[in-house]
């Protein structure tokens, strides 16, 4: 499973990585939300362990998995999924 | 109506007229749960208490005797003021005094017979899960669910178990089901920190532990109740209430007159916290975007509120606040100390970003309330500005 789009956010604290799914999901919205997209955030913040899953449920997206990062850098890749109803 | 023993001695009668039997509630303070400004009345008895007080109360001479007889004296004021919150009969051998809760709740793990198994939930304070490590039995994790409500079912199958959990959670405020443990007949050590002063004390317990902050006490005391129908006993000798090394005497003379001085007014002081939280809540959901609350709504501490902003930093939010006069806790990672989240909210499956934990002083009126709903709605304007959104 390969997302469609990366955002990468290491090296950025808490909330910016959440800021830049927030945004991404917005964005997707904005575009009519026809499809589904897979995002991949990269963050090395440890609190996007736990509020990037917690965000998913709050926001109505799907939390897939934790990835290494495809760069094999630092961090962890969080991907998730904004469902498209259509 | 209790006998008033400790105020008696220890405050002095020209100064009653002025004084309210309530801690101070300094303007902008909402962090309870971190200790509270003494009331007049406890650092008159503190003070007192310290010229009298200060020798070894085990030793024999007259100096030590009088240290162990304002000890004694106020074991049995907190017999009698806990007897009526937790609507048991409590007497002073009942009472044991600590330094510390980790030492209090270690020492009192030691005095339940038959145990072979600790069974606590993760989300107990950190001291109370390290303490239940120490006595080094097996331990068996209860679940929490989505509020913060501990799972007992799987006490069910447990035998020889003793049962360790908060009364009520300090971060979110959720009130565990007590009663709900009765039916297995386990042991049980509750921590009613946080409830003790504020909350009436279900039943349930074997043995009681709570930091005397919780009522307004000074630091540095811990009070275990033994509960007479349970099989309990002291786990080391323990004639003056003792556990380990002491506690400062002046400081549980304090502690006592606290509770006594507190006591007429708890029934009143919840009611107003309650309502406090409910419209502080209905305010913060309806003003901000993107807030969510953590714990249970309705069977909750009166006085304690914990919620987290989204797409804001804790730390920012906190200090923020702070800079405008107004004091809260965060259980968000990027908080200056710890740089862990809070692992209650982590347990809970909770956002832990941009998290406060809000807990109301004795004392506080609405508009207090209100201005510090005033100045969160600002500050989360302000950096959600800064940061673009």
């Amino acid at each position: 499973m390969t997302p469609d789009l990366w955002l990468d956010e290491r090296g950025r604290r808490c909330p910016i990585p959440v800021i830049a799914l927030a945004r991404a999901q917005t964005q997707w919205a904005n575009e009519g939300a026809a499809h589904s997209r897979l995002v991949g955030v990269l963050a090395d913040d440890p609190a996007a362990q736990y509020d990037i899953p917690a965000w998913c449920r709050l926001k109505g997206a799907e939390f897939i998995c934790e990835v290494t990062p495809p760069d094999a850098g630092l961090g962890t890749g969080y991907v998730v999924r904004f469902n498209s109803e259509k | 109506m209790i006998p008033r023993s400790i105020f008696v001695q220890f405050v002095h009668p020209d100064s009653v007229g002025s004084m309210t039997g309530l801690p101070g509630a300094p303007r902008g303070y909402f962090d309870a749960v971190g200790g509270m400004e003494l009331a007049a009345e406890t650092v008159q008895a503190l003070n007192r208490a310290s010229l009298l007080a200060w020798a070894d109360p085990a030793r024999v001479h007259h100096f030590g005797s009088q240290a162990a007889l304002l000890a004694s004296t106020s074991r049995s004021s907190l017999a009698r003021s806990l007897s009526e919150i937790a609507d048991i009969e409590l007497s002073a051998d009942q009472i044991y005094l600590a330094a510390t809760p980790s030492s209090a709740a270690v020492w009192a793990m030691e005095g339940f017979p038959g145990i072979t198994r600790i069974a606590h939930s993760p989300i107990e304070t950190l001291a109370l899960i390290d303490s239940c490590q120490k006595p080094g039995l097996p331990l068996t994790a209860l679940s929490v669910d989505g509020l913060g409500h501990v799972d007992m079912s799987a006490l069910a199958d447990l035998a020889d178990t003793l049962v360790v959990l908060q009364a009520a959670n300090i971060e979110i405020g959720t009130v565990q089901n007590l009663a709900d443990i009765n039916t297995f007949e386990l042991p049980v050590l509750v921590d009613a920190t946080q409830v003790i002063g504020h909350a009436p004390m279900p039943s349930g317990w074997s043995v009681l532990m709570v930091n005397a902050q919780s009522w307004g006490g000074p630091a540095g005391v811990t009070v275990i109740a033994a509960n007479p129908g349970s099989d309990w006993a002291p786990p080391t000798l323990a004639p003056l209430g003792w556990v380990g090394d002491g506690v400062n005497v002046a400081s549980v003379v304090a502690a006592a007159t606290a509770l006594e001085t507190l006591l007429p007014h708890i029934t009143e002081q919840q009611a107003l916290a309650y309502d406090h939280v409910e419209h502080l809540r209905s305010r913060l959901s309806t003003e901000i975007s993107d807030v969510t609350f953590a714990g249970d709504p309705v069977q909750r501490l009166p006085h304690i509120i914990n919620c987290s902003v989204l797409y804001v930093s804790g730390e920012a939010l906190v200090s923020e606040l702070d800079r405008r006069g107004f004091a809260v806790a965060s259980g968000s990672a990027c908080i200056a100390d710890s740089d862990r989240a809070s692992h209650v909210l982590v347990a809970l499956g909770a956002f832990t970003g941009g998290n406060l934990r809000i807990s109301l002083p004795f004392g506080c009126m609405r508009d207090d309330v209100d201005s510090l709903v005033d100045a969160i709605v600002t500050t989360v304007s302000q950096l959600r500005a800064e940061a673009g959104l």
